[in-house]
């Protein structure tokens, strides 16, 4: 087998190398292109180094397209029945040769897609090429892109080694691309690795089975049998996927009317209806239409007030924990996120480290770190700092200026003088949450920040004075989600206080919200009640809305038992999953478990129909159709386009379909005719045989 | 000790799609016997090598070889097995030595001076890159790769294709004289038959998906007849006789090739009273072509004679 993979590698190396060479290329572009044309680093929206956008967008086709080209390369040319024979035709198992292949395909693959990705590493790790710190692990995206990138290598075998409809053998690269798509969208490294690495072992396996038989199931091991419908399975799901992707970027939204309340410039709440997000009508507390013509629907976005929640509660948590939010491992503020930079006194950026929780500056002009940030102050670069403790809370306010807070303290850090100070607290602690908020004046905008307290909000200016503490004037035991919003005179200020986070939603959605308007001193100069509107999410597209109600049954309930063992396990994330399901969302949940049934139902009798014309024995009938049954919609896929009908020609005694590779008709039971004698055949009996060693 | 031939295919039915490729084919190929696999393109015989190789699946029926299933070949008997596949493939970036270095890397007899004569025999040296070979050298090159081994079966399929006429007569010639051991067993397909006279102890044509003949090359040359009936007067129609494979009239001749002509045969042309009935020696090209063209009259003058008769 060696020499299989010394051939292997000595007939694709140059691909890989050229592979190697394009990858590397676009990933270092990727790296320092800048949509602004202006030093890419100052500027983060679309991520930072190895969690760019256009970094993950070569990762992700980029991987793709050398995994399929690699396997192509590998197989097709040599898939010639001449030069395929006489690959095969040596005393190794065939599952020996492929083994040769793969291992071969893995190396070159390594060389083509993973030599680059290391090679950026090293370059974003190495001081003075990117403005921005490294942190191993936003390696994460880059090295799942390159492990799903191993299913496409595994497809583009199976898809090579393969026979049977086009369809059938698009398949592999659908499933290929499903994990990529799950990985894209999955929030754990961890589970974005194992569902790749998992899909790549199973394509190879199927590819593993096609060795040994191109075009049927039969001459396959069943773990090549059972490799290869789980292949098709998730082929069908991936082109799915595809679909649903493509009715996305279509954009045809289903029908959606909800409403919301917002608050307007002067302080008076608005009830705003949308109709597929879109604003229909603007009505006042009373349910009455704005006269002013500046409110009409079309207009009044642009004289609402940006508020900003201070607070989850007030008081007792009732036994209600914030929710962890796994922040996506391809998102770069799971790992870090960058402030506002400024460039007074100098051009200095400051990066908040998720997993230190501390501060690092950067000399954006040097690429440099010159400083750093932790819980006892300012420190040189290299230096152990120790970080702010888990439940501390930052917030960046007028350029330079950083509050942090604990529930029981209050700093602000002067990045520019590397000040860090500790605020002697307004109110009694705890603090339970801070807010951003802005008014909005001809200059532009001036920055405030609030600080929730049990009995009243405070709120400082830029230069960290206490402009006003606000008490608060309702049940914030169980109003205790609180907004804070600023008018434009900046002596005005408006608290919406909304449900506490730790009463069930069902009690949640019923109860009404409060909006009050005060001065500096805290007086209540106006204030209003909110009816309880349900708040609904964006509007689903028709794709997404189809996909939901097409996926697979064994998908929706295993999904379901899934989070429900998980949460049992003490899952947090997957326990909140499954509240949302089946608590705030269960009329949907409902709807899409109905005709996911209905639909794998419908399906079902048709495969069996469909089974019993193509002649297929009983059993066989009955798993096919319990099977749709079970997977629905991707399991009749399955079923079309893997499941092995036999095929018919017209008996020559009966006239009715019968199965060519049986002996006899199943109809009337007569065997195939001998070949017709024309009295030409010359046959010859043979001599006897020669002794032979066997 | 076994008797057991080294080829059994039993019945053996093969369809593509639902177009039949081969017809219950049987056949049996002793140990030590040359075998030519003859048929037009198209008849089967790749599929069938194929088939018995373990490279396709059978519709219907079963084959072994050495004993073994064809789809299920074990490595040690696939060693036994030297296959020349139609077309020569070598690796073209491979050097002739380094052809022989991967070749015997798989196989555990390779014999290293059987490699180097059959090399040397086709004027090959070790350092030629293959890529750069003649179709002729390539086909020398497959063949000692073929050989090294030292194969106790050794199935070719086609080996002369594509090769111009000299060419194959030397290739040919070559290969009887470096494939032809005792006890080494030969199947060997073409679609002509002067490729196999000189080298095949014993032919077998495939036609129509089925085993027309399986006799010896003598056999085949006897059993076929070319007759020249001379008439006064526009010929008859042939008369519909068992074994009739081609006919051509002319104005004065009726001409016929027949197959396993027997004195009832014989009885049934004289009746048609022609002044002369004469049998001529047909070459067993001729004849060749004659058994797997095309049946039946041939005459430039079809349509006008049909509408007189």
């Amino acid at each position: 087998m060696r020499a299989l993979v010394w051939k292997e590698l000595r007939e694709n190396i140059l691909w890989a190398v050229l592979a190697m060479l394009a990858l590397g290329a676009a990933q270092l572009y990727a790296i320092h292109h800048s949509q602004n044309g202006m030093d890419v680093d100052t500027y983060f929206n679309d991520g930072i180094t190895l969690c760019k956008k256009q970094f993950l967008l070569v990762t992700t086709f980029g991987n793709a397209v050398v995994g399929l080209g690699l396997g192509f390369l590998q197989v097709l040319p040599e898939l010639k029945r001449d030069r395929w024979a006489a690959l095969l035709h040596r005393p190794l198992p065939r599952g020996r040769i492929y083994l040769g292949k793969a291992l071969a395909g893995v190396l070159l693959y390594l060389v083509g897609a993973g030599v680059p990705f290391l090679f950026v590493v090293w370059h974003v790790a190495t001081p003075g090429n990117v403005n921005a710190p490294f942190i191993p692990a936003m390696t994460q995206p880059g090295l799942a892109d390159l492990l799903v990138g191993f299913c496409y290598y595994f497809a583009a075998l199976t898809i090579a080694l393969q026979g049977g409809s086009l369809l059938l053998r698009a398949l592999p690269f659908f499933a290929a691309f499903h994990v990529s798509v799950f990985a894209l969208h999955e929030g754990l490294f961890r589970v974005a690795v194992e569902a790749g690495l998992t899909m790549a072992l199973v394509l190879g396996v199927a590819g593993w089975g096609a060795i040994h038989a191109r075009d049927t199931l039969r001459g396959r091991s069943w773990a090549g049998r059972i490799a290869f419908l789980v292949v098709v399975f998730y082929g069908a799901c991936g082109a799915g996927d595809l679909l649903k992707m493509i009715g996305v970027m279509a954009g045809n939204k289903t029908e959606s009317q909800y409403g919301n309340w917002e608050v307007l410039a002067d302080g008076v709440p608005v009830r705003l209806e949308y109709k597929n997000s879109i604003v229909v009508s603007a009505l006042d507390v009373d349910g009455k239409p704005f006269a002013d013509p500046k409110y009409r629907p079309d207009r009044v976005r642009s004289y609402t007030l940006g508020m900003n929640t201070a607070t989850s509660y007030i008081g007792d948590s009732h036994g209600w924990k914030r929710q962890s939010y796994n922040t996506a491992y391809r998102q770069y503020y799971k790992y870090l996120y960058a402030l506002q930079a400024y460039i007074y006194p100098r051009y200095e950026q400051w990066f908040y480290l998720r997993d230190d929780r501390r501060f690092v500056g950067f000399l954006p002009q040097k690429k440099q770190e010159f400083a750093q940030l932790g819980v006892e102050g300012f420190a040189p670069p290299g230096r152990p700092v120790q970080g702010f403790a888990r439940d501390s809370d930052n917030s960046q306010s007028g350029g330079d200026t950083l509050f942090v807070t604990t529930p029981q303290s209050l700093h602000v850090a002067r990045f520019s003088r590397q000040q860090f100070i500790s605020l002697d607290l307004p109110a009694p602690a705890p603090i339970y949450g801070m807010c951003h908020a802005w008014a909005n004046v001809a200059s532009g905008s001036v920055d405030f920040k609030g600080i929730a307290f049990g009995t009243a909000m405070t709120v400082y200016d830029a230069n960290t004075h206490v402009v006003a503490t606000l008490p608060y004037h309702h049940d914030v035991d169980r109003w205790g989600s609180i907004g804070l919003g600023v008018l434009k005179s900046m002596d005005r200020f408006v608290l919406r206080y909304d449900p506490s986070n730790w009463i069930d939603w069902n009690t949640r959605k019923n109860m009404p919200s409060y909006v009050d308007v005060v001065d500096a001193t805290g007086q209540v100069l106006a204030s209003y009640t909110l009816a309880r509107m349900p708040s609904h999410g964006d509007a689903s597209t028709w794709s997404s809305y189809l996909a939901a109600r097409a996926q697979s049954p064994a998908f929706f309930f295993g999904d379901l038992l899934y989070r429900r063992i998980g949460a049992a396990f003490g899952s947090e994330r997957l326990r909140n999953d499954l509240k949302e399901r089946l608590g705030r969302d269960f009329p949907t949940t409902k709807r899409v478990c109905i005709t996911v049934l209905l639909l794998a139902l419908a399906l079902s009798v048709v495969t069996f129909f469909w089974a019993r014309r193509a002649q297929l024995s009983d059993r066989r009938q009955w798993a096919w159709a319990a099977s749709v049954l079970v997977l629905g919609l991707p399991g009749f896929v399955m079923f079309w386009l893997a499941g092995e009908r036999p095929r018919t020609v017209s008996c020559p005694a009966c006239r009715r379909p019968r199965h060519i590779a049986e002996e006899n008709c199943a109809h009337c039971g007569v065997a195939w005719p001998p070949p017709a004698a024309d009295g030409t055949e010359i046959i010859e009996s043979a001599p006897a045989p020669s002794p032979v060693t066997a | 000790m076994n008797t057991a031939p080294v080829i059994e295919i039993d019945r053996l039915t093969k369809f593509y799609g639902t177009r039949e490729i081969v017809r219950d084919l049987c056949l049996n190929v002793p140990a030590g016997s040359i075998y030519g696999f003859l048929g037009r393109n198209g008849m089967g015989k790749t599929t069938t090598i194929r088939i018995l190789l373990g490279m396709e699946e059978p519709t219907r029926g079963r084959t072994r070889v050495f004993g073994e299933d064809s789809s299920r070949l074990s490595p040690e008997t696939r060693a036994r097995i030297g296959y020349l596949p139609e077309g020569h493939h070598v690796y073209g970036w491979m050097t002739v030595r380094e052809c022989g270095k991967f070749q015997a890397s798989f196989f555990p007899k390779w014999n290293q001076d059987v490699f180097e004569a059959v090399i040397t025999h086709f004027r090959l040296t070790p350092k030629m890159k293959a890529g750069h070979l003649s179709r002729g050298q390539r086909a020398g090159l497959c063949l000692a790769l073929t050989l090294a081994p030292e194969p106790e079966l050794l199935v070719l399929d086609d080996p002369a294709l594509g090769l111009d006429p000299v060419a194959r007569r030397s290739l040919l010639q070559s290969m009887l004289y470096v494939t032809r051991q005792p006890h080494r067993t030969i199947l060997f397909s073409s679609h002509l038959l002067s490729d196999e006279e000189r080298v095949a102890d014993r032919i077998v044509v495939l036609d129509g998906g089925g085993v027309r003949a399986d006799c010896t090359v003598e056999t085949f040359r006897q059993r076929l007849r070319h007759y020249v009936l001379k008439f006064r007067d526009t010929p008859p129609a042939p008369p519909p006789v068992p074994g009739l494979l081609e006919s051509f009239r002319t104005d004065r001749e009726l001409l016929m090739t027949l197959v396993n002509v027997t004195p009832e045969v014989e009885a049934q042309l004289a009746a048609l009273q022609p002044e002369s009935m004469e049998p001529m020696d047909m070459t067993l090209e001729d004849a060749f072509v004659s058994y797997v063209g095309e049946r039946g009259e041939k005459t430039f003058f079809t349509h006008q004679r049909n509408g007189h008769q």
